[in-house]
């Protein structure tokens, strides 16, 4: 068994004439938080859309779990990685519970046992149950993020992917999801990498930290290493802005 | 792309085969006639002396030209029909090189059987070409042939634009008759009223015209025997039924030109129905017993029977239309570039008027209801594809990406996810289509499918606003009634807040 989730080897992504990522090469750690941060257009996003096979690498590989990604079996590999993204993307034509069970319900899961999961994950982020029957449309932005981040889980994946999913919050909804992120981390142990423009978000959430620049990693490490030895001035820069 | 077609008439074949199903009778004959009213009436006179021998007559009048029926007569739609001695030799033997001056019965006999078809004896009038003046004046003066003319070069002398050009009008007539008249043109509605009024003396008519005891006009006597000959004769497939050919048979020269202007008039001028007219002149002649009532179809049962007609045609070709649109749309709508030029294509098939893609359909599909309904499957194909492929490829990226990256097969993203959200705009456009459809059906009646369009096409043929209007009226009522079909369809199938906004 690796102690990798996620490995990167030599990806490098060109859109056209346009290198977004250059010679990546990456390891996620199992079980532990991998927040990748960096502006916008650094090439995070892409990244972890490389990860579940949303954008394929121009050239290089990725291995999942151990294995080098199958494109042909995209769809049974992706049911064990959440996902969940900037914007929500929950489906307004669904009411809160079938987003979060849709899957579930597709893969063919007998009732009791999707209620049962359905009623832990909606427990774990403070759900209130008379939202279960509501539309997306009717619920707060705060509310329809911890939909999202339910569903991710309903699967029980051992990998989660989020991309920029705190970043429209307001700043105390943001904070209270924060501490109930922390708090799923303890009850159900996974990997998750996520992607943050905020680097006070990574240092608060996650184990480690990559940050990405124009394409290329400038520094990786545990986040108390990264905070107390930063590389060169741009990371300074980033931490000076969370501690002003 | 032959076989791309066979797949599609054979699809046709099998929709229209299973609602034929339910109606498909035993022993029935199907009568046609042209959209004129002689052929109406002769046509109805034949269906009520079947029918009280208790034949099982449907009834399919109205077709739009000789082309038509003919094509009607030999693919079967249906068997037997009113037409000249003139135009067969003409149109239908066109293609055949007989001397066709004067060929007797004998003589179509074996020209028709080639093709499968015969003619029983004539009705008895011939309806050719003929020259009118007032009765007065043909007494006054002695006129009575038309080699007579040549005596009285004062007359004024007025023809019909069709006689004055036509290669069996007026140019030989006058080298026949060594007449010598400049005649100027009149339209020839207009000739009648002319002669009444005395601004003309002569002009051009039909002889069996119901007009022309109503102006005091009659004939001259064509002594050269100029005119070719136009006998009314019925045409039937050879494999007519022998014994309901008896029984038109006692039809034979029981209509001459007098007669049949008789009746024409009855229809024309004393606005009698046909099925009236029919009736009438059978019980006269004994052919149906005096306490036989005919069945006079009601306009109900007319417009019950027509409605229902334009129903199926509409549903089968929208039918058609959303399930090749929408498996079209899925195929397709991923690609950019595919869709444009798919749309553009389905967008060039709308450019052309209905009418003529009505026509184009009669070489590939013959007439009836699978042209008919390939036409209007056409129609309500690009408003179809065009919302639905709009429609899916306009849904949010965000939504799309999640339904992929949860791991959603292309299916479960197509079924769960993408077409619910494009539904509303989906609906919208069969809405559009179903309308279409309910309008543009209207004008299968010129090939022969019948529905709304029917009475439409008669009243065009009498001149009758009110006979268009029973079908005018029923169309935009059901379009009306399509409309807010959807719309609760609508209510039914999309959440409230996922409506369109239109």
């Amino acid at each position: 068994m690796s102690l990798n989730e996620i490995s990167y080897k030599n990806v490098f992504k060109k859109y056209g004439d346009v290198s977004v990522l250059k010679d990546i090469t990456l390891n996620i750690a199992v079980n532990e938080t991998t927040a990748l941060v960096g502006e916008s257009g650094s090439g995070k996003t892409t990244l972890l859309q490389i990860a579940n096979g949303l954008v394929r690498p121009s050239s290089g590989w990725v291995e999942l779990f151990g294995t080098k990604i199958d494109y042909g079996q995209l769809a049974s590999l992706r049911k064990k990685m959440g996902y969940a993204v900037q914007g929500v993307g929950l489906f307004p034509h669904m009411t809160v519970y079938e987003n979060i069970t849709i899957m579930a319900t597709l893969d063919g899961w007998e009732k009791d046992k999707i209620a049962t999961r359905a009623n832990y994950v909606i427990d774990l982020v403070d759900l209130k149950k008379n939202l279960l029957t509501r539309y997306p449309l009717n619920l707060s932005g705060g509310q329809q993020q911890r939909v999202s981040l339910c569903r991710a889980m309903m699967l029980n994946p051992p990998l989660l992917l989020l991309d920029e999913p705190f970043s429209a919050l307001d700043p105390i909804t943001k904070g209270y999801i924060h501490d109930q992120f922390s708090k799923l981390q303890k009850a159900e142990r996974r990997s998750i990498l996520l992607v943050t423009h905020d680097m006070e978000e990574a240092i608060k959430l996650a184990d480690n930290i990559v940050i990405l620049k124009n394409g290329q990693i400038i520094q990786q490490g545990k986040t108390d290493h990264i905070v107390n030895h930063p590389m060169n001035d741009y990371v300074k820069n980033l931490l000076i802005k969370v501690t002003s | 792309m032959t076989s791309i077609k066979q797949i599609f008439l054979a699809m046709v074949s099998v929709f229209v085969l299973f609602i034929n199903l339910a109606n498909a009778a035993d022993d029935k004959i199907i009568i046609g006639s042209k959209m004129q009213n002689e052929s109406y009436i002769l046509a109805e006179i034949m269906a009520q002396l079947l029918e009280s021998h208790h034949y099982n007559i449907e009834r399919k009048y109205g077709f739009g030209g000789t082309f038509l029926i003919y094509n009607a007569l030999i693919s079967n739609e249906i068997d037997i029909y009113p037409e000249y001695t003139g135009t067969i030799s003409e149109v239908i033997l066109r293609d055949i090189t007989i001397d066709k001056s004067d060929l007797s019965i004998e003589d179509y006999h074996a020209a028709l059987a080639p093709k499968g078809l015969k003619i029983f004896n004539p009705f008895g009038f011939n309806n050719s070409y003929a020259i009118a003046l007032k009765k007065t004046l043909s007494d006054e003066q002695n006129i009575r042939n038309i080699s007579h003319l040549k005596f009285h070069p004062d007359l004024l002398v007025s023809f019909s634009h069709e006689f004055l050009n036509r290669s069996d009008g007026w140019l030989q007539l006058k080298n026949a008759y060594g007449l010598d008249f400049s005649p100027p043109g009149i339209q020839h509605g207009l000739a009648y009223k002319a002669i009444e009024e005395g601004a003309i003396n002569i002009t051009d008519a039909y002889s069996t015209d119901g007009d022309l005891e109503r102006y005091g006009l009659i004939l001259l006597k064509d002594d050269l025997d100029f005119f070719p000959k136009y006998y009314g004769v019925p045409l039937s497939r050879m494999n007519f039924p022998k014994r309901a050919a008896q029984i038109l048979e006692q039809l034979e020269n029981l209509i001459d030109d007098q007669k049949m202007r008789q009746l024409n008039a009855k229809v024309i001028i004393d606005q009698q129905t046909f099925a009236a007219v029919a009736n009438e002149f059978l019980k006269q002649n004994k052919l149906i017993s005096d306490d036989l009532m005919f069945v006079q179809q009601t306009m109900f049962d007319r417009l019950v029977k027509n409605t229902i007609t334009h129903i199926k045609l509409t549903l089968t070709a929208l039918g058609l239309g959303c399930f090749i649109g929408l498996i079209l749309a899925f195929l397709i709508f991923r690609s950019a570039r595919i869709s444009r030029s798919v749309i553009y294509a389905t967008g060039l098939m709308q450019t052309i008027p209905s009418i003529a893609l009505l026509a184009l359909m009669i070489p590939l599909f013959g007439i009836g209801e699978i042209p008919a309904i390939t036409a209007l499957f056409l129609y309500s194909l690009l408003p179809i594809l065009r919302s639905a492929v709009t429609a899916l490829s306009t849904i949010d990226p965000i939504l799309s990406n999640v339904s992929k990256a949860i791991g959603m097969t292309k299916f479960q993203q197509l079924r769960y996810v993408l077409f619910p959200l494009a539904l509303p705009n989906i609906l919208a456009g069969i809405k559009t289509a179903a309308v279409i459809c309910i309008g543009t059906a209207t004008l299968a009646a010129f090939i022969g499918a019948g529905g709304l369009g029917e009475p439409i096409v008669t009243g065009l043929a009498l001149n009758d606003t009110s006979l268009i209007l029973q079908g005018a009226i029923p169309a935009a009522c059901l379009a009306i009634i399509v409309e807010l079909l959807f719309e609760l369809l609508e209510k039914y199938v999309i959440p409230e807040h996922m409506r369109a906004n239109v």
